[in-house]
C-alpha cells in the first residue's frame, strides 16, 4: 500500500463557540460512532483523538474543547495557540450565538494569521424551523474571511463526519502549502507565495502530489 | 494474508527478544501454570547468569519462588511482556494501517480494512496510541493505583549505583505500607520490564565517570549545582530551558555513542524508545538536581512576586464564594475529595520526573469527572470542566501549583504536550490565570497582559525546539576523544560546535588533555578500521555524512602512528605543519 512508509501527521483542532451550542455533542457523536465505543462511557469529552487515514495519509486529531461563557472567553489564547484548525461552533437558532463566532474568527486570524483552518458550523439544523441565523449570511460571511461553513445537527448524527473529513483534508493541505512556501522562501531568497491568494483561490484537494504542489506554488 | 503477515511479524520479535535479551519472558505463549513457570524461568535464569550480576539474579530468584505462592502476582510479568508484543506487532506497517479509520467516501476502494469483528485491533490500537504517540494514557485507563517511576520506586538492592560519589541527596518518597511479598514482586516485574531495564543502565552509565555518557553527564550536573546555586538564578526558565536542552543533546549523544549494552534496539521497539530514554534522563539528569531545581524555582517566584500573587489571588477568590465566581453547575468533590486532590497535589511536588507529575495531574483531573458524574450520567465537555477544576484549585489552596505548571510545561516533550495531558496541563494552566485575573479585570481582557506575553513566547520557544531539535543536531555535537600518551589514556567529551574545523579541534584536544606540546599531537578517527589522520579543514557535518557517529576519535603523537598508519604517514606530517 502506498501508505506503507508515509508519515503519520498529528493535528490539533481546538472547538469554540458559546455555552449551550451543542459543542460537546458533536465531537462526541464524531468520536464515539467509531472504534471508540467501547471506551467511550469513560473517556470525557474536553478532550479527544480521532485517527483518520486519507488518501494514504495517516491523521491524529486531537480535539481541544474550551469552556464557551463568557467569563472564560479571555482563556482563549491558551487553548488555541498552536492548533492547526478551529472548530467555530453556533447554534443556528441563536443568532447572539453567531456574533461571538465572528468574534472569534476575528481573534484567530490576528493572533495566529492564515496558518489556521477554520470551519464554521451551524449546529441543530434538526429545529430548522427556529433558524435565526440565514444560510446565505452565514456561508457569504464564512468565504469573507476564508472559512468555510458546514450545516450539523449531532442529535441526527447528520454532516459531523462530512465536517472532520474536510476539516482534516484542508489542514493537510494548508500543511503541504506551507511546507512548500516555506522551501520555496528558502531555495530562492525574496520569493514568497502570497499566504492570501493560496488560501483563497485553492479548491481544497488533498489528493495534489508532493510535485504538484511545489509545482502549484511556483505558479502562484 | 493478514494473519499471515502478523505471525510473521510476531515470530520476528520473538527471535530477536531472545536472542538479545535472555531475561526477558517469552513473548507469545499465555501464562504457563505457575510450577511450571518456575521451572521454565529457572532455566532462563541459569543461562543468563553468566550476563548479569549474581546478585541481581539471586534476587529475582527469591522473587520467583515468593511469587509462585501467589499466582495472581505471577502473572503480571507476562502481562507486560504480552502487551510489548502487542505493540510490536503494530510496527508493521498493515496492521498499523488498520488503525486508521478510513473516510466514508473511500471505503469503495480495495484494500479497506471491515470494520466489523476487530475486536483484536482495536484493543491494539488503543496500546499503540499511547506509546505511539508518546501521550500520556488516556483518563480511562488511570486509576488511582497506577504506579509512577519516580514515586514509588526504591533504591533496590540489588543493583547499587556505581559511582558513590555523586552525591545524591534524594528525598525519599514515604512509601505506603508494602507487604514484603509485594515488594518482591515488584522488584521482580521491574527487573524484567524493559524500559525499567533501560533505565536501569542509562543510570549507571550516567554515573560512570569512565564512560563518555557518564563523563557527560556528572559533568553537566556539577556544573548545574554550581548554576543552581541562590546567587547564580537568573530566570526560572531559562533555568528550566538549559535542563531541557541538555536533556535532548544527552540522548542524541547517548544512541550515538554505543555505550549502552545491550544496546537499546534489541530491548524495545523504535516507539517504545524514546519514551525509555526520556524517562531514563529524566532519572539521571532530574532526579539528582531535584532538590536544588525545587529550591532554585521557588526563590526566583518568591523574588519576582509571583508567588504571594498566586497566594492572595487564592485568598481572594476563597473568599468570594469560588462555586459563583466561576459558575459551577456540577457536582464538585466534598471536604474528603479535597483532601484527596491535596494528597495527590503533594505527590506531583515530590515526583522529579514531569512524566510522573502530568499522569498524577490526569489522576486529579479524573477525580474531579468522578464527582461531576455524581448527578447525571451525561458526559462533560469543558464548559462543565473548567468551572469545576478552578473551584478545586481554589480549595486545595497551594499556590505551589504554578510552579509545578511551570515545571511541566518546560521539561516536558512537545509531543506529550499536544495529547491529553498537554491538555488537562493546558487546563490547569487556564484556570490558574482565571483565579489570578479575578475579579477587577474580568470582563473580555481577562488574561493579564503578563500571562499574555508569557504564553506568546513560551509558544515560540517551544515551537523552535521542536523545528530546530535536527538543526541542532548539525550545529553541535558531542565526540568521544581517546587520548593515548604512552601507557595511559583517557577519555573525554568534546562539543564540537559548527564553526570549528579539524585543526580547532586538535588544538581544543591539546588544551583539554593538558598537553605541553600539541605539534607533536594529532587528531585521528578511524575509517573503515583505519586509523586516518583528520584533515584540518574537516566539518563536523561531513563527518557526520561519512557515517562517523559513535566511533571515538583518537588523540595521539603524531610519530606513534608511523608503526600502524604508514600509509597515512604523508598527510599526518602536513597536519602538524598546518597546525603549528
Amino acid at each position: 500500500m502506498a501508505a506503507a512508509g508515509g508519515k503519520t501527521y498529528s493535528f490539533k483542532v481546538v472547538l469554540l463557540g458559546e455555552g449551550c451550542v451543542g459543542k460537546t455533542s458533536l465531537v462526541l457523536r464524531y468520536c464515539e460512532n467509531k472504534f471508540n465505543d467501547k471506551h467511550i462511557t469513560t473517556l470525557q469529552a474536553s478532550f479527544l483523538t480521532k485517527k483518520l487515514n486519507i488518501t494514504g495519509k495517516r491523521v491524529n486529531l486531537a480535539i481541544w474543547d474550551t469552556a464557551g461563557q463568557e467569563r472564560f472567553h479571555a482563556l482563549g489564547p491558551i487553548y488555541y495557540r498552536d492548533s492547526n484548525g478551529a472548530l467555530l461552533v453556533y447554534d443556528v437558532t441563536d443568532e447572539d450565538s453567531f456574533q461571538k463566532v465572528k468574534n472569534w474568527v476575528k481573534e484567530l486570524r490576528k493572533m495566529l494569521g492564515n496558518e489556521i483552518c477554520l470551519c464554521i458550523v451551524g449546529n441543530k439544523i434538526d429545529l430548522e424551523k427556529d433558524r435565526h441565523v440565514s444560510v446565505e449570511e452565514a456561508e457569504g460571511y464564512a468565504e469573507s474571511v476564508g472559512a468555510k461553513h458546514y450545516h450539523t445537527s449531532a442529535k441526527l448524527n447528520k454532516g459531523i463526519e462530512e465536517l472532520f473529513l474536510d476539516l482534516c483534508k484542508r489542514t493537510l493541505f494548508l500543511n503541504a502549502v506551507y511546507t512548500v512556501s516555506l522551501s520555496v522562501f528558502h531555495n530562492t531568497t525574496g520569493f514568497m507565495i502570497n499566504q492570501n491568494c493560496v488560501f483563497q483561490s485553492a479548491t481544497w484537494h488533498c489528493s495534489f502530489t508532493h510535485k504538484q504542489l511545489i509545482m502549484f506554488s511556483v505558479v502562484l | 494474508m493478514r494473519r499471515r503477515h502478523h505471525f510473521k511479524t510476531s515470530v520476528k520479535v520473538r527471535v530477536s527478544t531472545e536472542n538479545s535479551s535472555p531475561l526477558s519472558p517469552p513473548v507469545l505463549p499465555p501464562p504457563p501454570p505457575p510450577l511450571l513457570a518456575k521451572a521454565k524461568c529457572k532455566a532462563r535464569l541459569k543461562a543468563a547468569k553468566q550476563m548479569t550480576p549474581p546478585v541481581a539474579v539471586q534476587a529475582s530468584e527469591e522473587a520467583i519462588k515468593k511469587t509462585v505462592e501467589e499466582a495472581t502476582d505471577y502473572m503480571q510479568p507476562c502481562e507486560s511482556s504480552q502487551k510489548k508484543a502487542k505493540v510490536t506487532s503494530t510496527l508493521s506497517p498493515t496492521a498499523e494501517e488498520d488503525d486508521y479509520q478510513m473516510p466514508k467516501a473511500q471505503k469503495a476502494q480495495p484494500k479497506i480494512l471491515e470494520q466489523k469483528g476487530q475486536e483484536e485491533d482495536e484493543e491494539e490500537e488503543d496500546e499503540g496510541l499511547v506509546l505511539e504517540q508518546r501521550h500520556a494514557p488516556s483518563l480511562s485507563e488511570l486509576d488511582s493505583s497506577s504506579s509512577l517511576s519516580s514515586l514509588d520506586e526504591t533504591e533496590s538492592p540489588e543493583c547499587p549505583p556505581l559511582v558513590g560519589g555523586t552525591s545524591n541527596p534524594v528525598m525519599q518518597p514515604p512509601r505506603k505500607s508494602m507487604s514484603a511479598l509485594r515488594k518482591m514482586s515488584a522488584a521482580f516485574i521491574s527487573f524484567f520490564a524493559p524500559e525499567k531495564r533501560v533505565a536501569r543502565m542509562v543510570e549507571d552509565l550516567s554515573r560512570d565517570r569512565r564512560m563518555a555518557f557518564g563523563a557527560l553527564v556528572q559533568d553537566f550536573l556539577r556544573q548545574q549545582r554550581d548554576a543552581l546555586k541562590p546567587h547564580c538564578l537568573t530566570s526560572a526558565v531559562q533555568l528550566l530551558q538549559d535542563l531541557r536542552l541538555f536533556i535532548n543533546q544527552a540522548k542524541d549523544f547517548l544512541l550515538e555513542c554505543d555505550e549502552l549494552e545491550p544496546p537499546i534496539e534489541t530491548l524495545l521497539t523504535e516507539n517504545e524508545k524514546d519514551q525509555a530514554l526520556e524517562k531514563a534522563m529524566f532519572r539521571c539528569v532530574l532526579k539528582p538536581l531535584k532538590p536544588q531545581i525545587d529550591a532554585a524555582l521557588r526563590t526566583l517566584h518568591k523574588q519576582d512576586g509571583s508567588f504571594q500573587r498566586m497566594m492572595d489571588s487564592l485568598q481572594r477568590a476563597k473568599g468570594a464564594s469560588p462555586q459563583k465566581l466561576f459558575g459551577v453547575q456540577v457536582g464538585v468533590p466534598d471536604a474528603q475529595g479535597i483532601e484527596k486532590i491535596k494528597h495527590k497535589l503533594t505527590l506531583m511536588q515530590r515526583a522529579y520526573s514531569p512524566i510522573d507529575k502530568v499522569l498524577l495531574l490526569l489522576q486529579i483531573c479524573k477525580l474531579i469527572y468522578k464527582t461531576m458524574k455524581n448527578k447525571s450520567g451525561q458526559e462533560f465537555g469543558a464548559d462543565d470542566f473548567l468551572p469545576a477544576l478552578s473551584y478545586v484549585m481554589v480549595l486545595c489552596n497551594m499556590p505551589e501549583i504554578s510552579l509545578e505548571v511551570e515545571y511541566m510545561m518546560e521539561l516536558l516533550e512537545s509531543s506529550w504536550l499536544t495529547g491529553e495531558g498537554g491538555y488537562y496541563l493546558t487546563s490547569v494552566y487556564a484556570s490558574l490565570s482565571l483565579i489570578q485575573s479575578q475579579p477587577e479585570d474580568v470582563p473580555l481582557n481577562g488574561l493579564t497582559n503578563q500571562a499574555r506575553v508569557s504564553l506568546k513566547e513560551w509558544s515560540r520557544r517551544r515551537s523552535n525546539e521542536t523545528t530546530s531539535q535536527k538543526d541542532n543536531k548539525l550545529h553541535q555535537r558531542f565526540i568521544k576523544v581517546l587520548f593515548q600518551d604512552g601507557d595511559s589514556s583517557l577519555v573525554k567529551t568534546l562539543m564540537w560546535k559548527t564553526a570549528l574545523n579539524g585543526e580547532a579541534m586538535a588544538q581544543l584536544c591539546a588544551v583539554k588533555f593538558g598537553v605541553d606540546q600539541p605539534e607533536d599531537y594529532s587528531l585521528y578517527w578511524r575509517r573503515d578500521r583505519v586509523l586516518t589522520p583528520l584533515p584540518p579543514n574537516a566539518q563536523i557535518q561531513d563527518l557526520q555524512s561519512m557515517g562517523m557517529s559513535g566511533v571515538p576519535f583518537i588523540y595521539q603523537a603524531s610519530s606513534q602512528d608511523e608503526r600502524s598508519q604508514k600509509l597515512n604517514r604523508g598527510s599526518a606530517v602536513d597536519l602538524t605543519e598546518a597546525a603549528s
